[in-house]
């Protein structure tokens, strides 16, 4: 094969180029064809020096969550236990908790205090906050997902562990894919986007977050997931994609309230699908994919408005959190959103309790602060500079969910005065790997070369991989 | 090599104007779909020349061309303005002193105009006079002997080369007021600044030619820092260092471009005049000894042989003298030592050692953030304190990256010669602070040759983005960044820092 030669992807008019359908071969109506930068095949040694990254990645991912899966104490600062008492209350009652009637549970308490398998001390009713199972007003899949594994073992330690490996691997699962997505996406240069994507999954804050017990975990997954085939919609224009997407976002708002941001995302494409085929066909696929998507959450906001009388319990969440998130009743501003943002949104690297390492270590601070801006507002910046491209492209879909994202965050601290309940960068990680990959495309439809995306993956790994290193001893330590 | 493929090293050759993408391949992106084809598999370069022009619609580049430059024209008056404007604040509104030796700078000056000799390292102290020029200086606490009080009544900067304090006298002397004369100078460092700000332009315009808007724009925005305004234009000899470290490499990119022997000489006489300004300039040699040897080498005849050593040895022989004053006066080359030792109780009163880990912290923090001046803090400013963040990723970061990327071609095109005095620099920061154990990482070290690692960040960018809009976009974007920072800063030129 003449591809032997010169480079390691099969030549473009043999190539399988997304996995196998010969559809997406041809220029989307109306949209435009893959740039030709994302057809020309890399060369052999690019390819090997990008597979060798994909590896290093993935095994970093794969050693230091398991690392900290193992070396974390429970619970993490970050709601850990209240996710786990979820997970718990579903596995041994078979219904949904009840926000402000289910207590934490005896186990957890008793973890939490270290006197683990004897009882706690606790008395629920009096320990304020982190007696009550606070986090029972968040949607309920990724809790009946983690049900099987919770059942694996008899032990409520080894069960909390095994439900942080069962995090590790969606959030492996989340890996692969990003990478079926950045196929879609960038055809031949997949392996570049890919390498970008990881380097947001790689980051400590991400990692951190998924093997720590959470809905975030499965989140990640469905939101690439989701994403995935809003693209295959999107580019071949087809209508029975756009029931698959409606259906995972619906799974995604059953897991994440947050993963609402998708809704604008689906509209849009649809709309786009209907633009170029104006059938009653596509109409009625968009319509099917819309129904699933609200039929998958209805049950839930069913059992929310016989318990709450509400659609959801944010509200009485909010009541029952606000004496720690916002004890002197402070009132959030329009001024202080930018500070916010940038303080906490557009800093994602590191999570909430590690975020006093890289003061203490003023080169890796240095350098994760140029991490962070190259991924987000180096990011915005290839938007601007895409201009009207960025809507051809379809590069939009990659972008959009973050900006939600961002929306909806700033719509929660402001409009719902939920404080910094709402402006934390664990709440963007979801959408985050989106931005990473939009990244990887719009650089490479800017730039003369991939190598400046290659050497700046590289570097970031290098850096990730030492700040993950420097980062060890400390796991075990809250 | 002949001049035109000497001189032309930013894209292919037939390069559209400022900004217009010059391999066509904006305009292929726009282009309506079409099947894809071998023709379209391949990289643009292997075409270019007049044909692809000729596939373009001249208006709609001359068009994108025109906003490039009405973008980078804009940055760069944006910029120059807000040295002009800011330098000129933090000229008259400073605290004098300047916690960054400002004093002992002025003290040099001052010995100079007053004796008409170079001061001697710990024979000279500080003017009680001058001392009390700071409103917070007491009598009380410090006393009114300088000998006793430490390094605040030592003339500490006595060691340094005189070049600048010899021409700052005849500022020095236009007022009989001292805190006049304080102001003059500092108006003084600020016109060195602008006379940097036009040296750079020339060299912009000597490495990037008709984009040299985009070179200047982003040397400019090193120039802009306030870090840079504020060392610059407080009495130091950094404005003078910067001016002669560009006007440097500017002779040299013309003397490796033009392979003309002649211009070493000159680029010799300005790096001897830089060694007499800041003893820092010595990374400069290297640099002018591998150009010196790379213009032999293509023409190796005794006239070139000679014009070459003949550079090298005016520079050694301009720092002659005052090397000869220093073996009479310390018996040594030079007065470091003496410096370090008058400096260790305050620098490092508890004799720490520095290892590699520390002198490896300190380069990668201080070395490359060097966008604020020391005695400014944002602690409270979150805003500010992530554009500081985006211009520090914008300055050196982003250039070394696309430097990286951009391989061996920073060697062929000559673009070493804009990163080298930079990555030498940074070298000589780390080994003094490890051998010589003189913690000098501090990114202010780094002023004179940051501007040129700019320009070379610009060539990179150049190169690498074939995109119209990117390199506009980022450029207006980080100006905004920094007039926002120094609109910022007003309110706080003035404080006095504590302790």
């Amino acid at each position: 094969m003449a591809a032997v030669a010169g480079h390691v992807g099969i030549q473009p008019e043999l190539a399988p180029t997304d996995g196998g359908d010969q559809a997406t071969d041809r220029p989307p109506e109306g949209g435009e064809p893959a740039p030709a930068h994302a057809r020309r095949p890399l060369r052999v040694t690019s390819s090997a020096a990008l597979v060798a990254l994909i590896v290093l990645q993935v095994g970093t991912i794969v050693v230091f969550g398991a690392i900290t899966a193992t070396r974390y104490p429970l619970w993490s600062a970050v709601d850990e236990g209240a996710h786990f008492d979820n997970v718990l209350w579903i596995a041994e009652h078979g219904s949904l908790p009840v926000l402000g009637r289910t207590p934490a549970s005896e186990q957890e308490l008793a973890i939490s205090q270290g006197v683990y398998p004897r009882h706690t001390t606790i008395d629920p009713a009096k320990a304020g906050l982190s007696g009550l199972s606070y986090e029972a007003f968040q949607p309920p899949l990724y809790y009946m997902v983690a049900s099987p594994v919770f059942h694996l073992s008899g032990n409520y330690r080894t069960k909390a562990y095994l439900l942080r490996f069962f995090g590790l691997a969606l959030l492996l699962a989340a890996v692969a894919l990003l990478a079926r997505l950045s196929r879609h996406v960038l055809k031949d240069k997949w392996l570049v986007g890919l390498s970008v994507g990881l380097l947001v999954l790689m980051m400590p804050g991400v990692v951190t977050r998924a093997v720590n017990i959470s809905n975030l975990d499965l989140a990640i997954a469905l939101a690439i997931a989701c994403v995935t085939e809003m693209w295959i919609a999107w580019e071949r224009r087809s209508g029975p994609r756009l029931v698959a997407a409606g259906a995972l976002v619906g799974l995604g708002v059953l897991t994440d309230l947050y993963l609402v941001e998708l809704v604008p995302v689906f509209a849009l494409v649809a709309i786009a699908v209907l633009r170029t085929r104006r059938t009653w066909a596509a109409v009625l696929w968009a319509t099917v994919g819309a129904l699933l998507a609200f039929l998958a959450v209805l049950p839930w906001l069913v059992f929310n408005e016989i318990h709450y009388h509400s659609l959801t319990a944010a509200a009485l969440a909010k009541r029952e959190q606000l004496a720690v998130v916002n004890p002197a009743h402070l009132h959030d501003t329009v001024g202080q959103v930018p500070e916010w943002t940038v303080q906490t949104l557009f800093a994602p690297l590191m999570p909430q309790e590690w975020q006093k390492f890289l003061p203490a270590h003023p080169a890796l601070g240095q350098l994760g602060t140029d991490f962070q801006v190259v991924l987000i507002p180096g990011a915005l910046v290839l938007a601007l500079a895409l201009g009207r491209r960025l809507v051809t492209t379809g590069y939009w879909i990659l972008l959009l969910p973050w900006v939600a994202n961002l929306l909806l965050c700033w719509y929660i601290d402001i409009g719902q005065q939920w404080l910094t309940g709402s402006m934390v960068a664990r709440y963007t990680y979801p959408t985050l790997p989106l931005l990473g990959l939009f990244l990887a495309a719009a650089a490479l439809a800017m730039l003369r070369t991939p190598r400046v995306v290659l050497v700046g993956s590289a570097v970031s790994s290098v850096f990730l991989l030492w700040l993950w290193i420097s980062l060890v001893p400390t796991i075990h330590a809250q | 090599m002949s001049r035109t493929s000497e001189q032309v090293p930013v894209g292919p050759p037939g390069s559209g104007p400022l900004g217009a993408d010059p391999g066509g391949a904006a305009d292929a992106q726009d282009a309506p779909p079409g099947p894809v084809g071998p023709e379209q598999g391949r990289p643009r370069s292997a075409r270019s020349g007049p044909g692809v022009h000729a596939s373009r619609t001249p208006g709609s580049s001359r068009l994108r061309a025109g906003h490039a430059e009405w973008v980078f024209g804009a940055s760069a008056v944006a910029l120059v303005l807000c040295v002009v404007v800011f330098g000129s604040l933090v000229a008259l509104r400073a605290p004098v002193w300047a916690p960054v030796d400002e004093g002992a700078h002025f003290e040099y000056v001052q010995y100079i105009a007053q004796h008409g000799s170079l001061p001697v390292l710990g024979k000279q102290y500080a003017s009680l006079r001058d001392l009390k020029l700071d409103p917070t200086f007491s009598t009380r606490h410090w006393g009114t002997d300088p000998r006793k009080m430490g390094i605040l009544g030592l003339a500490y900067e006595d060691f340094q080369p005189p070049l600048y304090y010899a021409l700052a006298v005849p500022a020095y002397d236009l007022s009989g007021n001292l805190h006049t004369k304080v102001i003059i100078l500092r108006f003084f460092d600020l016109v060195l600044l602008g006379a940097s700000m036009l040296l750079l332009a020339r060299l912009a315009r000597r490495v990037m030619e008709e984009r040299w808007l985009i070179g200047f724009t982003a040397g400019m925005l090193v120039l802009a820092m306030p870090g840079v305004v504020v060392r610059a234009v407080t009495v130091s000899n950094t404005s003078l260092a910067v001016l002669l470290t560009i006007a440097f490499a500017t002779v040299l990119w013309i003397a490796r471009a033009t392979g003309r022997a002649s211009r070493l000489v000159a680029a010799g006489v300005l790096l001897g005049l830089a060694l007499l300004t800041n003893l820092f300039a010595l990374v400069l040699f290297p640099v002018y000894v591998l150009v010196a040897i790379g213009v032999v080498r293509r023409s190796p005849t005794r006239r070139d042989l000679v014009l070459a050593g003949g550079g090298g040895a005016i520079a050694c022989l301009l720092v002659v003298p005052w090397l000869a004053f220093n073996l009479v006066e310390y018996h040594a080359l030079t007065a470091t030592s003496l410096a370090k030792s008058e400096q260790q109780a305050t620098v490092n009163p508890h004799h720490l050692f520095y290892g590699l880990g520390f002198v490896a912290d300190k380069a990668g923090s201080w070395l490359i953030a060097p966008v604020m001046p020391q005695e400014w803090t944002l602690a409270d400013h979150p805003v500010l304190t992530w554009i500081v963040g985006l211009l520090t990723f914008a300055v050196v970061p982003l250039a070394l990256l696309l430097g990286l990327s951009m391989g061996r071609r920073v060697v062929t095109a000559g673009y070493w010669i804009l990163v080298l005095p930079a990555a030498l620099n940074l070298l000589m920061c780390a080994g003094i602070t490890y051998f010589v154990q003189w913690e000098i990482e501090l990114s202010r070290y780094m002023y004179p040759t940051l501007p040129l690692l700019a320009v070379f960040g610009a060539v990179s960018a150049v190169a690498m983005v074939r995109d119209h809009r990117l390199i506009p976009v980022t450029v207006a974007l980080l100006t905004v960044g920094m007039v926002t920072l120094w609109i910022g800063l007003v309110p706080q030129i003035h404080l006095r820092v504590a302790g």
